[in-house]
């Protein structure tokens, strides 16, 4: 039996994002960014490691909003454009660069790279890179879970559980259109856990979720293996409590991995650094300054004046961290091995973005963190949550975890402050009518089912948690903004054409055309809950 | 970065700029020191972000940088080619819980409802009565209100007491008593603590539970979240 057990969380999503009112829209950068340098990279790694024979096990969340942009054929096609802009800027570098040996190196690297992610995009994956991780996904080497639909902070919308209902059964029922199977595992959006969500979950047939570490450390009644064992909702739900040692070690600017100075530097790159005129047909409209992704720094320090950066030399410093983590997490399971029956369960979450796109070594690490626990032998093992609840037959502790979120201060104040708090009345109402609009036109086919169906695309679109995410942070604002405005605007423009009687069958085309998620929506999905809901608390019997 | 870009601002984006932080300053302020205050006051909220901030927060600000010193977002106005409604011609309350310590309300007085108690809005007397109880909706809640002006439409509350649960009534309040014009939503306050149920033996689980990162939670909680006996453990065990 081994010491101990670890799953490894990666959580994809990104906000839904495609213009084609326009022929490049900037946001749209978010997807090719993330593509570019964390999803594509995360594929070579397991590839790498089931060429080699490692039996890894990692598990993925990927957000329907985000499979539903990886399967948009234009911004498929946007992306190609994309990544031949980035070639053509490679082939620039090469030039430029020619008489600097370590500046060239990296240039070749970034050509490299991109030269990589266009024959796997095109010709490996056929434009739809989620065929990768379905690959993955048979062979049980990865375990996919689904989220929220569109990824909303759901405990400030714990009062309109049709809305609730809506988004976690269009996530279980696009997971199945994507991957032909039904998920067995839900990750909340931000971690943001209210009590009872989960006989939402039940009912669509959810088996396990995660939780933060004080949703379940701060439970109405005391975990007795805290958040090392799974326990169970008192509906008999899994939860894997998030574990903040092993998290911490990865992402903490001040203790954690990424910050080291022999790492790429984030925030440096040629599209702030060179002269307009050179960069201009890489950057925005050809004078706005943003990142390209050819960065040429490394860390170095809290300090303006930036080293070279040396990808040799930090390959070194990833298989030091990987062993580190490894170190860390037997020194934690030995401490804990005193004290528990079972062998600990370390459950650790983060945004997969963070692999690659900030912390450009990340899916190396992972790879090294792999190959480290196989050789080690069988005191750490990898697994996932479903292949852990399989195999291991615990009598699980009931525990009703409580109300909790991994975003500041571990609550709802990142979503709900002063720079966001404007929104709950537009989108709460909004879903108000959604449901008023599915007893009013119960059985409607023809152009009032299209509109119909598009009014409840536009209300799951206005409730993405990036909106008020982004307005607090106070980053692309006005995006935002305009964006949670767009559709609550839409959604109020079909009510009212409805309650008129009267449907602009060109302008419906040409909403269904943009805002085009969900293509298989049913508006029915909002129909009015049977009762009124009141939070509680479920009285757990103790063992 | 940021200051090199605030150098290249006009006199007017500057001020834009300052009214966007909050920056106090005349029409005699010089250019100069405009430029130095808003600085700091950029350089004031970043920190104060850094420092606070959890890590999966400061990761996920990371996937939305695009622009090159996007703390000059306030520099740009947000075009309204997409207007809200002003309001839903509707009388409600709404409750949202933010955090153990503290939650939201949101409400709407509705035409109808002014016409029914033949008032203009601008006078009418209103009062938020918060009530909390263990069990929701009960009626031996312990109750307190909160007097806001006919003009208010949002206010944030703070909560008492954990493992409580809380509505709220919009009152209306006049020479022959009051009329409740909506009630609320019921939010449940969430322990934020641990709950202890062996109040002086050490266990196993108190050892096991010293392990889970308590120290570095960093969340908003009640009173002692964490009991006497099992920091002792951290402190021991660490």
């Amino acid at each position: 039996m081994p010491r101990g057990y670890l799953i490894l969380m990666l959580h994809a999503h990104l906000p839904y994002v495609r213009h084609p009112e326009h022929e490049s829209f900037l946001e749209e950068n978010w997807l090719f960014e993330a593509i570019s340098e964390t999803y594509l990279p995360l594929l070579r790694v397991m590839d790498r490691l089931e060429a080699d024979g490692v039996p890894f096990k990692l598990t993925f969340s990927i957000s329907p909003t985000l499979s539903g942009m990886l399967q948009d054929e234009l911004l498929q096609v946007r992306y190609v454009a994309h990544l031949e802009k980035m070639l053509e800027l490679a082939e620039k570098e090469l030039h430029r660069t020619k008489n600097d040996p370590e500046l060239y190196r990296l240039a070749q690297l970034y050509n490299e790279l991109y030269t990589q992610n266009h024959l796997d995009f095109t010709e490996k994956y056929s434009y739809n890179i989620l065929s990768g991780f379905d690959y993955y996904y048979k062979r049980g080497r990865v375990e996919l879970l689904t989220t929220a639909a569109t990824h909303p902070f759901l405990p400030l919308y714990e009062s309109y559980p049709q809305l609730i209902d809506a988004e976690v059964s269009i996530a279980v029922q696009s997971h199945k259109e994507t991957f032909g199977k039904y998920p067995k595992g839900f990750w909340f959006p931000e971690a943001g856990y209210y009590p009872g969500f989960e006989e939402h979950l039940a009912n669509n047939g959810l088996q396990y979720f995660f939780a933060a570490t004080h949703g379940v450390l701060f439970a109405y009644n005391k975990p007795p293996a805290g958040v090392y064992l799974p326990v169970s909702c008192p509906n008999g739900l899994s939860v894997f409590g998030r574990d903040i040692y092993s998290t911490n070690a990865v992402w903490s600017p001040e203790e954690g991995y990424p910050g080291d100075h022999t790492y790429r530097e984030f925030f440096r790159d040629i599209g702030y650094d060179l002269p307009i005129d050179y960069i201009g047909p890489y950057i925005h409209d050809d004078r706005v300054r943003i990142p390209t992704g050819f960065k040429y720094h490394a860390v170095t320090g809290n300090t303006d004046d930036k080293r070279i950066y040396d990808p040799a030399e930090a390959r070194r410093t990833v298989q030091k961290h990987a062993d580190n983590f490894l170190y860390r997490q037997l020194r934690l399971i030995d401490r804990l091995g005193s004290f528990m029956d079972e062998p600990p369960v370390i459950s650790s979450p983060f945004d997969a973005e963070l692999f690659g796109h900030w912390w450009f070594e990340g899916p190396d690490w992972i790879e090294a963190l792999a190959r480290s626990i196989h050789k080690s032998g069988e005191e750490l093992v990898m697994t996932t949550p479903s292949e852990y609840l399989k195999h291991n037959s615990i009598e699980k502790h009931t525990v009703q975890p409580a109300f909790s979120s991994w975003g500041t201060n571990g609550y709802a104040e990142v979503w709900l402050d002063g720079s966001n708090d404007w929104v709950y009345p537009h989108t709460h109402k909004a879903v108000e009518r959604m449901t008023e609009l599915v007893r009013r036109f119960p059985d409607e086919s023809g152009l009032k089912e299209r509109a119909l169906n598009q009014a409840a695309r536009e209300v799951l679109l206005a409730v993405q948690s990036d909106w008020p995410f982004i307005m607090r942070s106070d980053t692309t604002v006005s995006y935002a903004v305009r964006r949670v405005k767009e559709h609550i605007y839409n959604f109020t423009s079909i009510y009212e054409s409805l309650r008129r009687g009267a449907i602009g069958t060109e302008w419906l085309t040409s909403l269904e055309r943009k805002n085009n998620i969900f293509p298989n929506i049913d508006y029915r999905v909002f129909a009015p809950s049977s009762k009124r809901h009141t939070p509680h608390k479920v009285p757990v019997t103790k063992k | 970065m940021v200051r090199h870009r605030l150098e290249a601002l006009s006199l007017e984006s500057l001020k834009r700029m300052a009214r966007h932080h909050d920056v106090e300053f005349t029409e005699a302020t010089p250019r100069e020191t405009l430029l130095e205050l808003v600085f700091d006051a950029i350089e004031e909220n970043r920190l104060e972000k850094e420092a606070s901030d959890t890590n999966p927060v400061k990761v996920e600000e990371k996937k939305y940088v695009l622009l090159e010193g996007t703390e000059l977002e306030g520099l740009y106005d947000v075009p309204d080619d997409a207007a809200l409604p002003q309001d839903y011609n509707d009388t409600r309350i709404v409750l949202l819980i933010r955090d153990p310590a503290w939650a939201f309300a949101y409400w709407e007085i509705g035409g109808s409802t002014l016409e029914e108690l033949e008032l203009e809005e601008e006078d009418l007397d209103l009062v938020l009565r918060v009530s909390g109880s263990v069990e929701p909706q009960s009626d031996g809640a312990q109750q307190f209100d909160i007097p806001v002006q006919p003009s208010d439409r949002t206010w944030y509350i703070n909560l008492p007491k954990p493992e409580t649960y809380y509505w709220i009534d919009l009152i209306s309040r006049g020479d022959e008593g009051e009329t409740r014009l909506a009630g609320s939503n019921t939010i449940l306050v969430p322990p934020g603590g641990l709950s202890d149920e062996h109040k002086d033996d050490v266990s196993a689980s108190d050892h096991v539970i010293a392990y889970s990162g308590l120290d570095k939670l960093h969340v908003t909680s009640f009173g002692d979240a964490v009991p006497q006996r099992i920091l002792g453990l951290m402190d021991e065990h660490f």
